[in-house]
């Protein structure tokens, strides 16, 4: 695995984003983390660094995380880059792991080692 | 007389053709046996006379006539013979042999004349007791006639006699077989007779047929059969008799009584015209008193129609509010059902929501106590890393809260559908148990499966089992102080199985064992201070979602606990 993992987090609420920032960076040094607010915000830092995965949230005001995932699959340089969902629930999410790039989902609230383990697995395969 | 008839018939049957048979033979015998006899005699006689033809003959030859006299003598010991007569052509004639009673027969030289006897054939006459044979002599040339007179006499005393034996033994036969035929006739009819006797004592009433001694063959049994239905005819007709009798008494008597009855009547004419009043009148009162009874029912007949009415009118009343109530009820059950919903929905999404800022918190919380280690300040150190712990322990609590009132709202508003599966619940234990096994060694717990591995399979939600056993497993660690042990075990019926856990732990007060399910109920608060209390009440709710049960069981303080729940048995 490359040294440095890039990991874009995507969600409304800049809470979350930094709490998990932080607790990445706390876990791994090997964290390198970008924000991002919007749908339309993740789509411009997916162009710009090239994340190696994304977390992404479902609900959020502008365009939901599906769409988000449609629009990524368009362009193919895109899309094969692995998503993690946020999710508060888990049913409605269960079912669409594994279709598209969406590797994986996870629940509010967030148990970083769990997540850290969850990046890990999936960028090793 | 049907008897004699028959008799005679069966008689005339058997005696008709024997007596024929005995006749015809008779006479066929008597005439073959006249003819040989006769032919017999005739050729004695025939013999005789040509013998003696010869001799006479042979003597005439030698020329010496008078020996034919000897010759004649010795004729007298012939049997039969009679006379011999010699008729030389010059007219001397010689005879002799004449026996006893013969008759001498001159007549026949009448017609023996040259004429008709020249040739040597004989010429024989008859009568009824004489043979007379006649012959020329010729010594080559005719000298004379002889004739010999033979008597048949013994022929006719032979006839006679053989017929007179013949007609006797015919008669006897004839005889025998008229007494056989009787009694064959007789032995036949019998049967037909007794048939008749019995008949006879029927018809004059008697009906004890008697001893009889019967054939043992069909007719017999005929008879016989006939006698057992003459005896139950019998038997039959005296019951008859006797009840028509006694009928009959009865009829008489009732008679009797009827015309005693009358002519009291008759004699009582006054007592009768005033009972026929006192009738009339009574009959009048009572014609009256049914018309009475008749409008009265009338009149309540009437009632009755309104009333009913009445009741129907009161009924469909009755029915409309019925209805209204109803639908108002429905009304009312949708608007609380709705309002319910709202309500569910609604702690539903606080409880989401909640769970976005627990994030941050609970991300940022542990990273802040870890910083703290940069402070310098020793006291200081210690007094943040105090405060943080609590809010960590706050926040942990308030987390557990969240997620546990979550699941409980989407327990209860059906968003959650259960994932049935067959399972051995003896390998869910076991799986649980070392899952969990780390936590039982450091806390020094022994756990037993005594759960048997052939019950049948449980149809179950596994994730959601594993929440429940997890849930009674955590409870019991919580509450077991010095002797920690948990047992399960299990046992099943024909829809159910029953899983037991059971610890040694502080055990439940008998009156709060069903209230230890209530929403946020904490037995001891000491002990899970951060625990939601919703637990048990999780575990209910997804007991109850399968179709089961769950109870506690507790001999009181300190005497441990037994949780229990049901399972629906797998039903392929």
């Amino acid at each position: 695995m490359a040294y440095r993992i890039k990991v874009l987090i995507v969600d409304d609420n800049s809470s979350i984003t930094y709490s998990l920032e932080k607790g990445l960076k706390s876990i791994s040094s090997q964290y390198e983390i970008y924000q991002a607010h919007s749908g339309r915000d993740c789509l411009v830092n997916v162009q710009q660094h090239k994340p190696d995965i994304i977390l992404l949230d479902i609900i959020m005001p502008d365009m939901d995380g599906w769409t988000v995932v449609e629009k990524l699959h368009t362009d193919k340089t895109y899309s094969n880059i692995p998503i993690i969902f946020i999710t508060g629930k888990a049913d409605e999410i269960s079912q669409v792991v594994g279709t598209m790039s969406v590797e994986d989902y996870i629940v509010k609230p967030i148990d970083i080692k769990d997540l850290d383990m969850r990046i890990r697995r999936i960028l090793n395969r | 007389m049907v008897n004699l008839l028959s008799r005679r018939k069966v008689s005339l049957i058997i005696i008709l053709p024997v007596i024929i048979a005995i006749i015809v033979n008779s006479t066929l015998f008597y005439a073959g046996a006249r003819s040989l006899l006769i032919q017999h005699y005739k050729n004695n006689a025939f013999s005789l006379a040509t013998n003696l033809l010869d001799e006479v003959e042979l003597v005439l030859q030698q020329g010496d006539p008078d020996s034919l006299i000897a010759l004649f003598q010795l004729l007298n010991e012939t049997p039969n013979i009679n006379t011999v007569h010699v008729r030389f052509n010059d007219g001397r004639t010689l005879w002799a042999g004449m026996k006893q009673g013969s008759a001498y027969a001159p007549i026949f030289e009448d017609r023996f004349t040259d004429d008709n006897l020249n040739t040597k054939e004989k010429v024989v006459e008859i009568n009824k007791d004489l043979l007379q044979i006649a012959y020329p002599i010729y010594i080559p040339d005719k000298i004379g006639i002889l004739r010999v007179d033979y008597s048949l006499k013994e022929m006719n005393t032979v006839l006679r006699t053989t017929f007179f034996i013949l007609m006797i033994f015919t008669l006897v036969s004839i005889f025998l077989v008229l007494l056989l035929a009787s009694f064959i006739a007789r032995g036949v009819t019998k049967p037909f007779q007794q048939l008749e006797r019995i008949y006879d004592k029927y018809s004059r009433g008697n009906y004890d047929v008697g001893l009889l001694d019967v054939a043992e063959d069909e007719t017999g049994e005929l008879v016989r059969k006939y006698a057992n239905i003459v005896e139950e005819l019998g038997t039959y007709q005296v019951k008859m008799s006797e009840a028509e009798k006694k009928k009959h008494e009865e009829q008489q008597k009732a008679i009797e009584r009827a015309t005693q009855d009358l002519k009291e009547e008759i004699s009582g004419e006054k007592s009768l015209a005033k009972s026929l009043k006192t009738i009339l009148t009574q009959l009048r009162e009572s014609e009256e008193e049914l018309k009475k009874k008749q409008a009265a029912l009338q009149k309540s007949n009437e009632e009755l129609q309104k009333a009913e009415a009445k009741l129907k009118e009161f009924n469909v009343a009755l029915e409309e509010k019925v209805k209204e109530r109803t639908a108002e009820l429905v009304k009312a059950n949708e608007d609380i059902k709705k309002l319910l919903e709202v309500k569910d929905q609604f702690v539903n999404q606080v409880s989401h929501d909640l769970r976005t800022p627990l994030t941050p918190i609970m991300t940022l919380l542990p990273l802040i106590k870890n910083e703290l280690t940069n402070i310098y300040d020793e006291k200081l150190q210690k007094d943040l890393t105090e405060m943080i712990d609590k809010v960590i322990g706050n926040a942990e609590y308030l987390s557990n809260i969240v997620t546990d009132t979550l699941s409980i709202s989407r327990l209860d508003t059906g968003k959650v559908k259960l994932n049935m599966r067959p399972y051995n619940i003896y390998n869910i234990v076991e799986e649980i148990i070392s899952d969990n096994s780390i936590v039982f060694k450091d806390e020094n717990i022994k756990v037993v499966n005594n759960i048997s591995k052939d019950l049948p399979k449980v149809n179950i939600d596994k994730m959601r089992i594993r929440e429940v056993i997890n849930n009674l497993i955590s409870n019991a660690i919580k509450f077991m102080e010095k002797r920690k042990e948990i047992i399960f075990s299990a046992s099943s019926d024909s829809d159910f199985v029953t899983v037991s856990v059971k610890d040694t732990g502080i055990g439940i007060r008998p009156d709060l064992v069903v209230k230890i399910f209530e929403e946020f109920y904490k037995a001891d608060p000491s002990r899970h201070e951060h625990s939601s209390g919703l637990g048990l009440s999780i575990c209910k709710r997804i007991i109850e979602k399968h179709g089961g049960r769950i109870w506690a069981e507790s001999p009181g303080l300190g005497k441990g606990s037994t949780f229990k729940f049901t399972l629906p048995i797998y039903k392929a």
